[in-house]
């Protein structure tokens, strides 16, 4: 028996989910329109609609500003660290989850309770470490840093993943003559891409959005990412609104276009830790 | 199969030494630098003074702990507002998936993009000051992020918007697992909205609950950097300066890595007992699952 919904529990609900999802919105709406619009047009009047557009500002923090550079930077941050450090994370997997070894559970709960290590602990001792082996302003510093900080969380994940694939199929692989690396690529990896794609999302995510290993770790010109770009651009251009939103746009439009076509992964990706 | 027993530390030597590297060896080296004065190259053995000049001497660490506590404001609120979201989703609205992906919008955007359009809205003159003249509410109008009283709640309402997707979506899948008819029934004995809320959703999304607490906790202990960073640097009067941001502060600001360290190591201790306590009990709960 389906009980009819009254029409005014219908029409409450969603108008307050079409005010939140309005509020959800407008600092976005805020930020295109902005980023196209005159200087002067926004300093008049930054609630109104905008009288005239203009392409100027994104065009001129695209080409004057080393954009191309920046976004070129994390770009490579977030792909090498993420890959290699999913590839670690399924070796430790595939380790944690089918091979029996002395102190596997403890290690696990460390491994697992490191997640939440806040990434300002670990950057005083890691600065003079790094530049006492030259490694100050060199990439290698913050892909090994990034990949230490999505480690724990990706192989929990895939360990968690890997256990439930049954021992049945790597002990028949075992038999007829597959060696555990082998098992590892050719079995369990296919089997498991579609946890391993969210995985990649969550890491990609969290690299790319990183703000201080960058800022600390990172400081030529050249290898700025732009996370930190954007926030030392907006504090020089506390008086240029446009420009600094133009850099905002910029620097959230990948995010934006992958979400809008991989929608399922983001959501799955970040919620199935807490479910699984 | 003689080398079984080395086999599986093969596997597991790429990811433990990276993790040894950037999370265990600073953590240790903290534990030791905070015993130290540190001029450069040169370090004094001090004992406890760094401690001493957190725990008594200077009120630094106090304030910044109570700007942390302030923050946990955001716990309930985001608690709450994800719980009624996901229950209105689950029980009043047939295409919930356009509001999911809305809602999780936030979720996805940098800190940095994030605090920074934030900053703009809350200014002064920004457009939220502007928009409350326009709707004759001036007296609401306030400097959101240049009043030292207003400041951390305006940086949690910030978080707010960034965080309640994520509970809601969260809460919502599990929710998606529940029996409709369960309610339905319930309904039917008589039970209004708010007592098939308290009795019936929420007691099932009870363990989800357990764990985004414990992860808003984490946001708030370790994730609050970015915001304060480009929102308000730690100001007015210190008023937005966390422990994180005040550690931050004793390194690039002051030149103080001793206390740093010391500074480090409390927060450590704070987020890292709690994360293996859950950790721990989970694994004894529920055998082979952790968080």
């Amino acid at each position: 028996m389906k009980i009819k919904k009254p029409f005014h529990t219908f029409f409450i609900s969603h108008l307050v989910l079409i005010v939140i999802s309005i509020i959800c919105l407008y600092p976005l709406y805020f930020m295109f329109i902005n980023a196209i619009r005159l200087k002067n047009d926004y300093m008049m009047a930054p609630l109104s609609f905008p009288t005239a557009f203009t392409f100027e500002n994104v065009k001129n923090i695209l080409l004057k500003n080393n954009f191309l550079f920046y976004f070129g930077n994390s770009f490579l941050l977030t792909f090498v660290s993420t890959f290699i450090g999913i590839l670690f994370a399924c070796l430790a997997g595939y380790s944690l989850s089918k091979m029996k070894f002395k102190g596997d559970k403890n290690l696990f709960i460390l491994t697992v309770s490191l997640m939440a290590i806040p990434a300002m602990i670990v950057i005083v001792p890691l600065f003079s470490l790094m530049v006492n082996i030259h490694l100050i302003n060199n990439y290698l510093s913050a892909i090994i840093i990034y990949m230490a900080f999505i480690m724990p969380f990706s192989i929990l994940f895939i360990t968690n993943f890997f256990k439930s694939i049954p021992n049945e199929l790597v002990e028949s692989a075992r038999i007829d003559g597959c060696s555990d690396i082998k098992i590892l690529f050719k079995i369990f990896i296919p089997i498991a891409k579609a946890p391993i794609l969210t995985i990649l999302i969550v890491d990609a995510l969290w690299v790319w959005n990183d703000l201080l290993i960058a800022l600390i770790f990172l400081q030529s010109e050249k290898m700025k990412t732009l996370t930190v770009a954007i926030a030392q651009l907006s504090g020089r251009n506390v008086n240029n609104p446009p420009i600094v939103f133009a850099s905002l746009v910029i620097s959230a439009m990948p995010i934006l276009i992958s979400y809008l076509f991989a929608q399922r992964s983001f959501i799955s990706g970040v919620t199935s830790g807490a479910l699984k | 199969m003689k080398n079984n027993k080395i086999i599986p530390y093969l596997y597991l030597f790429p990811s433990m030494t990276i993790i040894t590297i950037v999370l265990l060896f600073p953590i240790i080296k903290n534990f030791v630098d905070s015993f130290f004065r540190i001029f450069g190259e040169k370090r004094i053995f001090i004992g406890f003074d760094n401690y001493k000049f957190l725990f008594i001497d200077n009120d630094i660490l106090y304030k910044s702990l109570l700007a942390n506590v302030k923050l946990f404001l955001l716990i309930p609120l985001a608690l709450l507002l994800s719980i009624i979201l996901s229950y209105v989703l689950f029980i009043k609205v047939s295409n919930y998936k356009i509001y999911q992906f809305i809602f999780f919008i936030p979720v996805i955007l940098s800190i940095s993009v994030t605090g920074i359009v934030f900053r703009y809205i809350l200014r002064f003159d920004g457009i939220l000051n502007t928009f409350l003249n326009v709707i004759h509410l001036n007296f609401l109008v306030k400097d959101w992020l240049g009043n030292p009283n207003l400041a951390m709640f305006s940086i949690v309402v910030v978080m707010l918007w960034k965080e309640f997707g994520f509970g809601t979506v969260l809460f919502m899948s599990q929710l998606l697992m529940l029996d409709k008819n369960t309610i339905e029934a319930a309904k039917i004995d008589g039970a209004n909205s708010f007592g098939v809320l308290t009795r019936i959703v929420v007691p099932q999304l009870k363990p989800l609950i357990k764990f985004y607490v414990i992860y808003e906790f984490i946001i708030i202990s370790s994730w609050t950097f970015g915001y304060i960073f480009v929102m308000t640097y730690g100001g007015p009067v210190q008023s937005t300066s966390t422990v994180e941001y005040s550690i931050f502060n004793f390194l690039y600001s002051k030149h103080l890595p001793g206390i740093a360290s010391a500074m480090s190591i409390i927060l450590f201790l704070f987020v890292f007992i709690l994360i293996f306590m859950q950790t721990r009990s989970r694994m004894k709960s529920d055998g082979e699952q952790v968080l």
